[in-house]
């Protein structure tokens, strides 16, 4: 899906940067360069997801938001910042943000999350159930099943497979998993992630025909059916 | 109701006022008593040698003739005299003890007697003895009860006003005192909320211009100096963050993108100076965070956590890759212990010690870590235990200290920086972190004030 992007950031460089990986995925990229224009661009079109760069000239991004958000905009946001200990994360998720990422990131990590972002306002978030190739998840009831067979899941496995599922088509990073199924905000140094997802992989993967659960090598993870 | 100062102050010094106010009664009878006795042996011993001139001049005859004057005044000494086999000859005394007669001198301890012409009341005299030339015995005296009431009024009066006294006294002290005692409890009160990290509070004056207000001013002052350091060291960190972010973002970025670019050539170059770049930024934030949290510069946001259930989610997290690499890890929880803090700093204590636990831990031939999670006293306390080498005692202080790692190869990735935020967050929650020798291994114990 091809985006409509709104970039608000001071720096040229990193600005620059940005556009050229979101164009690269195919998105299309506007870019301001102050919160005041950011806000007066925000109201007027309909952008599907907002990047806001927190330290600007003429207006911060959080006031930015806050002031979007007062005005009735709930376009996605997501806040870039330098500042990233667990108060400012906290503050910019306060001020409207809905999604908060620190410099430096990982551009794909970025482009993961914008993706995510613009699909989570689209997608009802109560669907009762989804699938991806044979697979399918029913909310209702928390059980999975692939060709027929049910999939017995731990508490945390479900919640897993749930997030993944919700984002399924698009690139999960390690970073996306941990703050949304396990809610902790650091990075560790271990994999620990990784042997989750294994674990979940061999449930619902192994003994069935098609590889669902994908390792993206230095980038995350994806749900997907891949044609033949 | 002893814990208080003021009860316990009031209670002292009632005491020390009682003992002296005692004490100053004690004397004032007594010497009253004294003084009395002492005027009575003056004018008694006088009348004693004028009667004993007397005697010797007129004879026998006039002596008892003036005594028997004397006597019939009102208000007149006692006076007696008697034959040597104790018969009284003269005198206003009807009955005494014969043996006081036995000796001259004095009888200064009041004995009773019973004078001539009263009702049988014995009432209590003191008297001299004295042999007259005849060999008779003369006593001259002085009944004492007056002597006793004047002693008793005096008595009574000064008991009455050292009491008003220190009625008056404790009175006044317990309200001066409690007064004076709050305003310290106030200003307790508030300095532990800007020790707590709340420097915008300034403790109260009582506008009286005492002492207290004084101090509460130079106080204030020196808080206010401290809150302006203070932001200074925020907006510096804040500064750091920014000035130092920028470049390093730039940096990996650039390197992220060639990284990632179609000629692989120098990929792995590429990629480890990624990698580098992402190091130096986990270090910085963590330095960052520790002086933050040190210095109390941004308190964070506390709310009420259940450390168990954190306990339970980093446990979660680790479990499979503890099993992957063959370390037995497990948890000992007891139901829902909430602390007053920040639930993302309190992750990141239990992550930073199970994170150093297992890969501590891990070369026992049987690892095993232990999380456990505990109430002792009105205390929080989270044990993290391996069984792998441990910290031999000299380091325990070290391993505290920034960049510290016990084997001076720095193969391994991550800083070493894990025990220092610890201790950083422990502090800034109120509670502290102690590594005990596991015989084997380590035990790291957090213990942090229950809300």
């Amino acid at each position: 899906m091809s985006l409509k992007i709104l970039l608000a950031e001071d720096d040229t460089i990193v600005a620059h940067q940005l556009t050229l990986t979101l164009e690269t995925a195919g998105h299309e990229v506007t870019h301001v360069g102050d919160g005041e224009q950011g806000e007066a661009r925000a109201s007027a079109a309909e952008f599907d997801v907002l990047i806001v760069d927190r330290m600007m000239p003429k207006r911060d991004g959080l006031t930015m938001v806050s002031n979007l958000r007062s005005q009735g905009v709930n376009t996605p946001v997501l806040i870039l910042s330098a500042l990233g200990q667990v108060d400012d994360r906290v503050a910019g998720l306060r001020a409207g943000g809905d999604d908060y990422l620190t410099k430096p990131y990982a551009q794909t990590e970025l482009l993961a999350r914008v993706e995510a972002l613009a699909r989570r306002s689209t997608v009802q978030a109560t669907e009762t159930s989804s699938s991806v190739g044979d697979l399918s998840l029913d909310r209702l009831s928390r059980k999975a099943e692939r060709s027929g067979e049910e999939i017995i899941l731990q508490p945390r496995e479900y919640r897993l497979l749930d997030y993944l599922m919700r984002h399924s088509g698009q690139l999960v990073t390690r970073t996306m998993l941990l703050e949304n199924v396990w809610e902790l905000n650091f990075d560790p140094q271990t994999n620990v992630i990784d042997v989750h997802v294994s674990r979940l992989r061999s449930k619902i993967d192994k003994g069935f025909d098609k590889p669902l659960l994908h390792t993206v090598r230095g980038k995350g993870y994806r749900l997907e059916a891949l044609p033949d | 109701m002893f814990k208080s100062t003021a009860a316990r102050l009031t209670v002292v010094y009632t005491v020390i006022f009682g003992l002296l106010a005692a004490g100053i009664v004690a004397y004032i009878s007594t010497n009253t008593s004294q003084l009395l006795l002492g005027q009575f042996r003056t004018a008694i011993e006088e009348e004693v040698s004028n009667l004993d001139r007397m005697s010797r001049r007129g004879g026998l005859a006039q002596l008892i003739r003036l005594i028997e004057n004397r006597a019939r005044q009102p208000g007149a000494n006692l006076y007696l005299v008697a034959d040597r086999s104790g018969r009284i000859v003269a005198g206003n005394v009807a009955q005494i003890d014969r043996a006081l007669l036995a000796q001259d001198g004095w009888r200064t301890e009041p004995f009773p007697y019973i004078a001539l012409g009263s009702d049988s009341t014995a009432r209590l005299a003191v008297a001299r003895i004295f042999t007259l030339p005849q060999g008779l015995r003369l006593l001259v005296g002085r009944d004492t009860a007056d002597a006793e009431k004047f002693s008793h009024i005096i008595f009574q009066a000064a008991v009455i006003a050292l009491s008003i006294m220190v009625v008056t006294g404790i009175g006044l002290w317990f309200f001066i005192g409690r007064r004076g005692l709050k305003h310290i409890e106030r200003v307790a009160r508030t300095s532990q909320r800007i020790s707590a990290g709340d420097l915008s509070q300034r403790l109260p004056l009582s506008g009286s211009g005492d002492e207290f207000d004084q101090l509460a001013g130079i106080l204030n002052a020196l808080i206010s100096r401290i809150e302006k350091l203070n932001s200074g060291v925020t907006e510096m960190s804040d500064a750091i963050a920014h000035d130092l972010r920028t470049p390093l973002t730039r940096l990996r970025s650039l390197a992220d993108v060639r990284a990632h670019s179609e000629d692989a050539d120098d990929q792995a170059a590429w990629l480890e100076i990624v990698e580098q770049s992402d190091t130096m930024i986990a270090t910085f934030d963590a330095l960052l965070m520790i002086s933050q949290v040190e210095a109390g510069a941004k308190p964070a946001e506390f709310t009420t956590v259940d450390l168990s259930a954190v306990a339970v989610d980093v446990f979660e997290l680790y479990e499979p890759s503890a099993e992957d690499v063959g370390v037995q890890l497990e948890i000992d929880t007891n139901g829902p212990v909430e602390v007053l803090g920040n639930r993302a700093l309190l992750n990141q204590v239990l992550v930073n010690l199970l994170d150093n636990a297992m890969k501590y831990g891990a070369d026992a031939s049987n690892p095993v870590v232990t999380i456990s999670m505990q109430r002792q006293g009105q205390e929080a306390v989270l044990c993290v235990q391996d069984n792998g080498v441990g910290v031999p005692s000299k380091y325990k202080e070290r391993v505290f200290d920034r960049m510290v790692r016990l084997d001076s190869s720095r193969t391994e990735a991550g800083s070493g920086l894990g025990l220092s935020l610890v201790r950083a967050i422990a502090g800034l929650h109120g509670g502290k972190v102690v590594l005990d020798d596991g015989e084997p291994g380590l035990i790291a114990r957090i213990s942090l004030p229950l809300s």
